[in-house]
């Protein structure tokens, strides 16, 4: 901590789409009142001030996609305390590991027209390269969640965010379940947002990512048994999370036993 | 099946002008809680004195079970400021409960065997003081149920205030408390001199023939005790998603856990408690991390041994009232009945 006593908050982006950072700037007014307790000391997207390093908490958003994030996301970590993953591309490659599945060249293509210009590796989660502290889930991240953060840094206690799947969340609000009618990935997703998508009716799209603990072998088979095909099912599980610990074995056991029969 | 002689035997026939009036004097003394069918589900809510024509009394089960009245799915204990502590009262009115299911009545017993006795629970305990249960006795069962096995319906026995059949048009209403008999007798219905008696009897036979689905429960808690390493546990762990729906709507699940919650100011904040579930990972996880239920396998039987042999030990009735919520809920398929078939094969 600097002469101010409070803690520095340093937030870093990556490749992402700052939708995350947004959600920060949306409580912003909330911040200054934990007593005023932070010191914004970096934040590029709220401020031009840009104070150095060593930080108290650092959040990074966004998924690690070229050698010039790696050497950030090392830097951030040697910074930075606490390290704390901003939301889904962060945690567990978000939309932009989409693209893993492919060859680099073929996507870049694809999307740009001048690919040749782009140094671009395969996208990870942060933890590939380093270690984190916490995880904010969700694309974007929820507000209530970043203050529970904070709020648990400044005490000093772990933050319990939810883990569990969100299917628990879901039928504790009494949602009618979707299950049946469409591919909801509920129940192998983090619980924590309310259900927001099953309570307007909408199947849950997992941009949570995957909760501690649930099946999601399992889940992809029982996908496949309810005729979803299996393409459907990776782009499915691969949408928010390809990179999440977990997803690419489920796919690969999915693709397996389908060889196998 | 029951011999009637279990059955309330004065019957009292409530047209639906009185059945409307009998509500709406309930309504004036209690908050009534009634099955409502809103946003294509069923689910069971307070209901204003003028919703009272919406209770639903051949409804399907509701999604969460009575165990929401006496203990909503969060709530908020007490608040705190820098050591001083403001306790919440218990909950304000008292409440009636109108049109539950056979089951659900028999769990509510079940989980008063858990939250008012050794460890007794104050709100809960004030809550279901203040409680007035109108059971609504099921005609057809639904698709899932195996109440029969657990003789928790589908028809009431005891325990209950009022029960109502809603048999050929009119509502056949039994007190089975003296409370309930006091209200039928202020109410001023009269006593029935027909054959409705003989018509409910022969209703109930008819109502348990339905129940097709059942659980052999002769030495049930042996049979799991002795089949711990029985290869369906693997089976069924493959399957199970741990996603815990199961254990939130099933009536006697009681878990829950306790978490504080500052506010801003880092001095002042609130004591909060929600329902959870030994299906989720957390759950049984202690300080330093360890987690005897690490593995899935151990989640799923800590469930079906929990209602089947540990709450038996404890309180000599199994866990289970057989309402088929856990059945209907399951993404996976997992049905317990199927599962306790298959350790006899
Ligand atoms: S709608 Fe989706 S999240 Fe909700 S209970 Fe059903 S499967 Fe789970
Ligand atoms: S275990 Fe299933 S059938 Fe038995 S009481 Fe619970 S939800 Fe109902
Ligand atoms: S089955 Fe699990 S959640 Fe339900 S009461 Fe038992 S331990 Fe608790
Ligand atoms: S509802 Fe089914 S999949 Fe989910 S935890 Fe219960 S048994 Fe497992």
């Amino acid at each position: 901590m600097q002469e101010s006593g409070r803690p520095r908050l340093a937030v870093y982006k990556l490749s992402s789409c700052a939708g995350c950072q947004l959600q920060i700037l949306n409580v912003e007014d909330l911040l200054l009142d934990i007593a005023a307790a932070v010191e914004i000391a970096y934040f590029p997207m709220a401020s031009r001030q840009m104070d150095p390093g060593p930080y108290d908490i650092g959040f990074v958003e966004g998924a690690v996609t070229s050698p010039e994030e790696i050497q950030r996301v090392k830097q951030a970590r040697q910074q930075c305390r606490l390290l704390v993953a901003l939301g889904s591309c962060a945690a567990f490659g978000g939309v932009p590991a989409n693209k893993n599945r492919f060859a680099q060249r073929v996507v870049e293509q694809q999307v740009y027209q001048h690919p040749e210009v782009l140094n671009s590796v395969e996208a990870r989660p942060v933890e590939h390269y380093v270690r984190l502290d916490a995880t904010l889930r969700g694309c974007p991240i929820h507000p209530e969640e970043f203050l529970e953060l904070v709020k648990g840094a400044l005490i000093g206690a772990t933050p319990r965010l939810p883990n569990y799947s969100l299917c628990l969340e879901c039928r504790l609000r009494e949602n009618a379940c979707l299950f049946a009618q469409e591919l909801c990935l509920g129940p192998i997703t983090a619980a924590g947002c309310g259900a927001l998508c099953p309570r307007l009716g909408r199947s849950c799209q997992g941009c949570r990512g995957p909760a501690e603990g649930v099946n999601l072998a399992g889940f992809a088979r029982l996908l496949q048994e309810k005729g979803y095909e299996r393409a459907i099912i990776q782009n499915q599980l691969g949408k928010y999370a390809a990179a999440a610990p977990g997803v690419a074995l489920a796919m690969a056991a999915l693709r397996w036993e389908e060889e196998r029969r | 099946m029951s011999p009637p002689a279990q059955i309330a035997t004065a019957v009292r026939v409530a047209d639906e002008a009185s059945w409307g009036q009998l509500l709406r004097a309930l309504a004036q003394t209690y908050d009534i809680w009634a099955p409502v069918a809103e946003k294509n589900r069923v689910i069971l809510r307070c209901l204003s004195p003028d919703e009272l024509d919406q209770v639903k009394l051949d409804a399907p089960p509701t999604l969460l079970p009575a165990k929401k009245v006496y203990r909503a799915p969060e709530e908020t204990l007490l608040r705190f400021r820098k050591g001083e502590v403001e306790p919440l009262g218990n909950g304000q009115h008292p409440w009636a409960l109108v049109g539950i299911h056979p089951c659900d009545l028999r769990a509510i017993q079940l989980l008063d065997r858990v939250y008012t006795g050794f460890f007794a629970d104050e709100r809960y305990s004030h809550r279901r003081q203040q409680n007035f249960l109108v059971v609504a006795n099921c005609l057809q069962p639904f698709p899932h149920c195996f109440c029969t096995s657990f003789q928790s319906g589908p028809f009431a026995r005891k325990e209950y205030d009022l029960a109502v059949t809603p048999l050929f048009g009119r509502h056949l209403v039994q007190a089975g408390s003296a409370a309930g008999e006091a209200f039928l007798r202020v109410l001023g219905l009269p006593e029935t001199t027909g054959s409705e008696l003989a018509e409910l009897v022969a209703a109930q036979a008819q109502a348990e023939q339905a129940v097709t689905r059942k659980v052999n429960t002769d030495n049930l808690p042996r049979l799991l005790n002795m089949n711990v390493d029985h290869p369906v546990w693997d089976q069924i762990a493959d399957r199970c998603l741990s996603c815990g729906a199961c254990t939130a709507v099933c009536p006697t699940c009681y878990c829950f856990s306790v978490q504080d919650r500052l506010n801003l100011d880092l001095q002042s904040g609130e004591r909060r408690m929600a329902w959870t579930s030994c299906l989720i990972m957390e759950f049984s996880r202690v300080a330093l991390g360890h987690n005897p239920r690490h593995e899935r396998v151990a989640r799923v039987k800590q469930r079906l041994y929990h209602k089947f042999s540990y709450f038996n030990d404890q309180y000599g009735q199994f866990g289970c009232v057989g309402c088929g919520r856990c059945v209907d809920t399951c993404v996976a398929g997992i049905d317990p009945v199927e599962v306790l078939a298959q350790l006899r094969r």
